[in-house]
């Protein structure tokens, strides 16, 4: 009877159009989508070359520390594209947002006028109080120098030489800070995971329609089934089974797609089938616990199930990456709660730490969460009972 | 009166859906707006950053004081929560001091530091930073300068004085972030106008209602008009819902003709979008299908268009697809309304190209529904 139950669901389930929408293509759709949108978005956070101006003037061109460090900074690995013009250029320049800020100088004084306060602007900045410190410090340190030879009774005193190695001392020499980032940083596998989270969730749709197929005061298939001799455990497990395998079979096709696309699962994809297979058990306990909890038609079941997945989505990252994080740190409870967060949980876990108590956390977060469907649903659907006759 | 109460009565009918629906695009508009001071002189970012300091001595502590000026210093919170953080770049970079560097610093000019970073242009800035400082400060540990001295002078170099001059609009922080707000409506708005009206009309586009309505003593031409009137005066109400909730969350930045301008983008925008409803209300004939379809619209648009990314970080090629989508034109005239510095014609003028080519979309959009209503009526 379970396997008569089984190969109908699955009947049933392939011949809607709706369900398969939602559980096959729209992953896929919206794969497709994800990648289109992101494909740039980690190239773009790089540090690109700043497109700045010099105004030209008299004082500009008699300040040969100034000029040497600009010319130094726009070199092949410098900061800066640099470009010298007159006044009202750079200025129209700045207002087209060709250029990031603007340089003039008035004696040994610089002035930096910039649009904003961003990135590229505090970057400008900070060279240019670079430039300054820096060489106020070498003609301290070179006039120190200068004193303490005179002092000594040396008067025949190189002042270039001096200077050049107070610079030297300064500015010589390569500063590698000791480099220990870990090799996993792209974040937009996050937007991929929250993606298979959805994916899983959306199995509930399958089970509302099998459940609501076998609910009396639903549906009139309802009414038929319940008064059928068929057992409720051999019933709906064989439903059951039925969502399950469609929906394996879809996320099968969304991770073929993934790989397609250039997702990195790394080499614990043991582990990803792992929690995907729990992630999508989560899915089809949440959809039959709506479709037990809650007495409305099977329309207004199914956008339930739609927004309530997509508001877990927005929560776990899916429609702005930070989202997730932001929700852990200011109400971690909420994602603690949100089966799609703790999938993507456990497989950032997976692609950034490994395999280790935080996805098992996850793993076993999951198998609750679906414990807790099912029970609230079972004490609804139990001592509901009609006669066979 | 009947058309508007039979409108009232679909919609009671889906109220709870409606309800779940709208609460959720709103709820996504309002977690998704983030709040920040506008500003008209410059203030330099400063990004954020995770500092260990497990020397723990005078020029360690001299160290994080210098990166809690130039950076935004966040606490440690444990390994885990550190490396999240710097995962999803709530931090670029995470900065360890180890133990022994204030006698490593004699030595090497990098002190042994150790850092974990993103990559990103923010770590240039503090790498930028950092590195001025440890130079600094070797330069002045080559003088004999020890100690309390050492960290006293090398924190008198690094301050900045350099004079920047800030050409900015007034609350130009202010108008960008209205920008950002809207451009993440156009998502909510899309799919709360097409998700509610596609629902709705499909009823009334049901064969037997259609049928019945057909050969009812109504006059046809009155009925759409109605109806379309109907669905216009809710897709007023969801504009006007998103409006004042911007004006709520960007404040007095909204209360200016500028303000007027985003309110009357998004009003062109909705106008558009109802335009939409009407043609693929015209084309849909299941609630399912109109499920679908409104979330492939309604996500495809956003991602797309620069709704939940910006457009400068979406790459040429799909933002050349992205014309063809009224989302595209509607963020772009948001991002030029922030952008304005004086209101003239000539500064308004890629705004109006904006207005114009979303007023085209709803035109086209609006000729095919009739269209497709007007063949529908001739087969039924």
């Amino acid at each position: 009877m379970l396997l008569h139950n089984f190969m109908y669901s699955l009947l049933v389930l392939l011949r809607s159009r709706g369900l398969v929408f939602w559980t096959i293509a729209f992953p896929l759709i919206m794969a497709v989508l994800f990648n289109l949108a992101m494909s740039n978005i980690e190239s773009s956070e790089k540090f690109q070359k700043i497109d700045i101006a010099v105004v030209q003037s008299e004082d500009y061109d008699n300040n040969m520390i100034f000029k040497n460090a600009l010319e130094a900074l726009s070199g092949e690995d410098g900061l800066f594209h640099i470009k010298e013009t007159d006044l009202k250029t750079a200025e129209s320049m700045l207002n087209e947002k060709s250029i990031t800020g603007y340089l003039t100088l008035s004696g040994d004084d610089v002035a930096v006028t910039v649009k904003n306060s961003g990135i590229n602007e505090t970057i400008l900045c900070r060279v240019m109080n670079e430039i300054k410190s820096d060489s106020e410090i070498v003609v301290s340190g070179g006039t120190d120098v200068i004193n303490q030879k005179i002092a000594s009774g040396e008067f025949n005193i190189n002042y270039e030489d001096i200077f050049r190695e107070e610079t030297e001392k300064l500015t010589g020499g390569e500063l590698k800070f000791k480099d220990t980032s870990p090799a996993h940083m792209s974040y937009v596998m996050i937007e991929y995971y929250s993606l298979i989270a959805m994916a899983c969730l959306y199995s509930g749709l399958l089970t509302i329609v099998l459940i609501d197929n076998k609910m009396p005061d639903i549906s009139a298939v309802g009414k038929r089934c319940s008064v059928s001799p068929t057992g409720k455990f051999a019933s709906i497990t064989g439903s059951l089974l039925a969502a399950f395998v469609v929906q394996l079979f879809g996320l099968a096709l969304l991770f073929a797609l993934l790989l397609l696309l250039g997702a990195d699962f790394g080499s614990q994809l043991l582990y990803i089938i792992l929690l995907s297979v729990a992630g999508t058990f989560a899915g089809l306990t949440a959809g039959i616990a709506v479709s037990v909890l809650i007495k409305t038609n099977e329309n207004a079941k199914t956008t339930i199930m739609i927004s309530i997945t997509m508001a877990c989505c927005f929560l776990s990252g899916m429609m702005g990456i930070s989202m997730k994080n932001i929700v852990d740190v200011n109400a971690p409870f909420i994602n603690r709660i949100n089966p799609v967060a703790m999938i993507t949980d456990g497989l950032y876990a997976l692609y950034f730490i490994g395999t280790g108590s935080r996805y098992y956390i996850d793993l076993a977060s999951l198998v609750a969460f679906s414990l807790i469907m099912l029970i609230l649903s079972w004490s609804r659907l139990r001592r509901q009972k009609y006669d066979s006759i | 009166m009947t058309v508007f109460n039979a409108f009232m009565c679909v919609i009671r009918r889906n109220l709870v859906t409606i309800i779940i629906f709208t609460a959720i695009t709103v709820g996504f508009s309002l977690i998704n707006f983030a709040s920040g001071d506008s500003a008209a002189a410059f203030t330099a970012e400063k990004p954020g950053v995770i500092c260990i300091d497990l020397d723990n001595t005078e020029l360690s502590k001299s160290l994080v004081s210098y990166l809690d000026e130039t950076t935004s210093l966040h606490d440690s919170s444990g390994s885990d929560r550190d490396d999240d953080a710097l995962f999803y770049r709530e931090v670029c970079c995470i900065i360890t001091i180890p133990k022994g560097y204030s006698e490593n610093i004699s030595s090497s000019s990098d002190g042994g530091i150790e850092i974990r970073t993103t990559g990103d242009s923010r770590y240039t800035l503090v790498e930028m930073s950092l590195a001025r400082y440890m130079r600094v400060q070797y330069y002045y540990t080559g003088q004999g300068l020890r100690g309390e001295a050492l960290a006293k002078a090398v924190g008198e170099s690094v301050a900045d004085n350099v004079e920047v001059i800030m050409k900015a609009p007034k609350d130009s922080t202010a108008l960008s972030k209205a920008a950002t707000y809207f451009s993440f409506a156009s998502y909510s708005i899309t799919a709360c106008i097409l998700f509610i009206i596609c629902l709705v009309l499909t009823s009334f586009n049901d064969r037997n209602i259609f049928r019945r309505t057909a050969v009812s003593s109504m006059n046809y031409n009155k009925f759409s008009l109605m109806l379309m009137f109907c669905c216009g005066m809710y897709a007023l109400a969801v504009w006007f819902a998103f409006t004042v909730l911007g004006v709520v969350l960007c404040g007095s930045a909204l209360l200016s003709v500028k303000g007027l301008l985003f309110a009357a983008g998004s009003l062109v925008f909705t106008i558009c979008i109802l335009c939409l409803s009407f043609l693929l209300s015209g084309v849909l004939h299941s609630r399912n299908a109109v499920t679908g379809i409104v979330n492939v619209i309604a996500l495809g648009s956003a991602f797309l268009c620069g709704a939940f990314i910006p457009t400068s970080m979406l790459p040429d090629a799909v933002l050349a697809f992205a014309h063809v989508l009224p989302a595209y034109w509607f963020i772009k005239g948001e991002n030029e309304i922030a952008a304005i510095e004086s209101l003239s014609l000539q500064n308004l003028t890629g705004v109006l190209v904006c207005f114009g080519v979303m007023l085209c979309f709803a035109l086209v959009f609006a000729v095919s529904g009739l269209a497709i209503a007007s063949h529908n009526r001739r087969r039924e």
